[in-house]
């Protein structure tokens, strides 16, 4: 149940975040820009070593965000590193970001391809 | 040699007014939702209005308002001898491929949301200059194929923001006529400059183009020598809640006030509770809202003289992406009854 | 050239400026903030539920974490289609687009969007539209960070 309560807590508090940029540099930052700054920060912080902590107290909190992707991709990166060097820099991180990214992808074109957009 | 048509900096004098002798507006379901309901002619069931994809849905849009507005003068498309039309959509489609139906000969305009007063005040030239007995003007302008054009595909889930306005769907149809029938004539016409204060928000359009509207108005009343309550009502296009409100400051700045004889067709269109934010957008705006309301009311004799003034913003995604700002234009026409 | 001038325009630009941002509405801070913290957090929420349940099965976190991933997006892309997404994310704002939910719904409305313009180059190409960049910027500073710990290790 805490571990419910501490994703709340978290994921919402990061969704707070992202309202307050969205709001307070209106017109300049876009969901687009959000996604990528994300993405981004959440890789950053956690090749800092910032980023676990966050993951080892709210769990999903810090997961389903997308700077939770991000950190599945430096974790993923850091990890291929020490196996095989060089290239596990290069690999790593779309190795451990595989499934969702496949994911997205597949479910994007079959939806597109069951639906259609009704406005 | 002295012009005798054309009077002050940019406003033109018709030496025999076109009358406007027939006209016609379709709009969509959320437009049939607000204030003006019984006004329009027609209000479509759904957005795709029996068409597979947003873009055909609009060109059908304005082709059947032209057939319309032909037709209550038991007209035929081909009695027509101009079309001149114009849309929203890259290469103005919407228009040409209505055209394509319609067999009229065309002219497409393109003025973003001022084409309405654009696409009159050519077609009343084409007749004041003699060349034409009977011209249609037309705009149309649609929710979904703007947005997607313009914003974010139509399901993602974005916040608008307080001050964006809702792009109308909607067409109007004018005809109009050289000779002497009853009903509205068009008088005048000034033709706006583009004025850019450097705004870059795509999603408050109505900040960037009422400056513009304020140039064109002040030039007009100028030009013509008229007070501003020369006029019934002072209608802009679609500058919006926030628009209007920055125009009634310029207004003040000018020494123009039109009040309380001025009014906005963004804000008119919908009910404050229909959640557009700062009101209507589009072509279709101002189109709808002349074809619906403003000429039943003319007709009524509820308004004498009308000003029409079309705001446009116009600027594309492409331009909003290497960091251009907004370049803001408004046309003004005049509507008189006999 | 003409300096003047090009200052009058600056200072007319200013001065409107200063005029607009009087005029404009501000943005809803407060109830925007709410229903992204509560949509926000509800979200992450279903995703630990999700997680728990996948470890219950015995599934390593890191495996759990994937799968838990997986099924967000399939309900993100499920509910985009249905045209639900965007009326949650018309309220829930950043509460619906941070999570992975929302790099979902993103990937699928411009997909859905361009249907019309086949399914090569409509659906094919537009569906990176948002993740395109998102990847792009993802991919290169964890592969940065790779490379750094290349070099100092």
């Amino acid at each position: 149940m805490s571990s419910l309560i501490s994703a709340f807590l978290v994921g919402g508090a990061l969704c707070l975040i992202g309202q307050l940029i969205m709001d307070l540099t209106k017109p300049a930052v876009t969901p687009g820009h959000i996604l990528v700054g994300y993405i981004s920060i959440g890789a950053l912080l956690s090749g800092l070593g910032l980023y676990q902590p966050l993951v080892d107290l709210a769990g999903a909190g810090a997961t389903v965000p997308l700077s939770g992707f991000g950190h599945t991709l430096t974790q993923g990166t850091l990890k291929a590193v020490e196996e095989s060097g060089l290239l596990g820099a290069i690999s790593g991180g779309v190795e451990a970001a595989a499934a969702g990214i496949t994911a997205a992808i597949l479910f994007g074109y079959v939806a597109a391809v069951l639906f259609d957009p009704k406005g | 040699m002295v012009n005798q048509k054309k009077q002050g900096l940019q406003t033109i004098i018709f030496e025999e007014p076109p009358v406007l002798t027939a006209w016609a507006t379709i709009v969509g379901p959320k437009e049939g939702e607000g204030p003006w309901r019984s006004d329009f002619d027609w209000i479509m069931e759904d957005y795709e209005f029996g068409e597979s994809s947003w873009e055909k849905a609009e060109s059908k849009l304005l082709r059947e308002t032209v057939k319309l507005a032909v037709s209550k003068k038991n007209y035929q498309p081909e009695d027509i001898e101009l079309l001149v039309s114009g849309d929203l959509l890259n290469q103005i489609t919407s228009s040409s491929f209505a055209a394509r139906e319609l067999q009229i000969p065309f002219l497409g305009m393109y003025g973003a949301c001022s084409t309405m007063a654009e696409a009159l005040l050519t077609a009343a030239m084409a007749i004041d200059g003699g060349y034409f007995e009977r011209v249609v003007a037309a705009v149309s302008s649609h929710h979904y194929s703007a947005e997607r054009q313009f914003r974010f595909p139509t399901e993602q889930g974005v916040q608008r923001s307080m001050s964006s306005q809702w792009t109308v769907t909607g067409a109007g149809a004018v005809v109009l006529e050289k000779g002497i029938y009853g009903g509205p004539r068009l008088t005048c016409a000034t033709i706006g400059k583009i004025i850019d204060l450097g705004q870059k928000d795509a999603n408050d359009l109505g900040s960037a183009m009422a400056p513009a509207a304020a140039d064109t108005i002040k030039t007009h009343l100028s030009d013509t020598n008229r007070p501003s309550d020369y006029y019934d009502l002072i209608v802009t296009g679609d500058l919006g809640k926030v628009g209007s409100a920055l125009l009634k400051q310029l207004f003040i700045k000018n020494g123009v006030v039109p009040e309380p004889n001025y009014s906005d067709c963004g804000v008119l269109m919908f009910n404050d509770n229909q959640d557009v934010h700062a009101g209507g957008s589009g072509c279709g705006c101002s189109a709808s809202m002349l074809c619906g309301p403003l000429l039943k009311k003319m007709v009524q004799g509820k308004i004498e003289r009308l000003l029409l003034v079309a705001t446009g913003a116009l600027m594309s995604p492409t331009t909003s992406f290497q960091g251009e700002s907004i370049p803001g234009i408004a046309h003004a026409v005049a509507l008189e009854n006999p | 050239m003409n300096t003047s001038a090009d200052q009058i325009k600056k200072i007319e630009a200013q001065e409107y400026e200063d005029l607009v941002s009087q005029t404009k509405p501000k943005p809803t801070l407060l109830k925007n903030c709410i229903w992204a913290f509560v949509i926000g957090g509800l979200i992450c929420t279903l995703g630990q539920v999700i997680l728990n349940y996948f470890i219950g099965q015995g599934l390593t976190k890191l495996d759990a974490g994937s799968a838990t991933s997986v099924v967000l997006i399939f309900l993100a892309a499920l509910f985009t289609g249905l045209g639900w997404y965007d009326v949650l994310g018309k309220h829930a704002g950043a509460g619906s687009i941070v999570p992975i939910t929302g790099f979902a719904n993103a990937i699928v409305a411009s997909a859905m969007e361009f249907k019309r313009e086949g399914y090569v180059f409509g659906v094919g190409a537009r569906i990176f539209t948002v993740a395109g960049p998102t990847l792009v910027f993802g991919f290169a500073v964890s592969i940065l960070i790779g490379l750094i710990k290349v070099v100092f290790s």
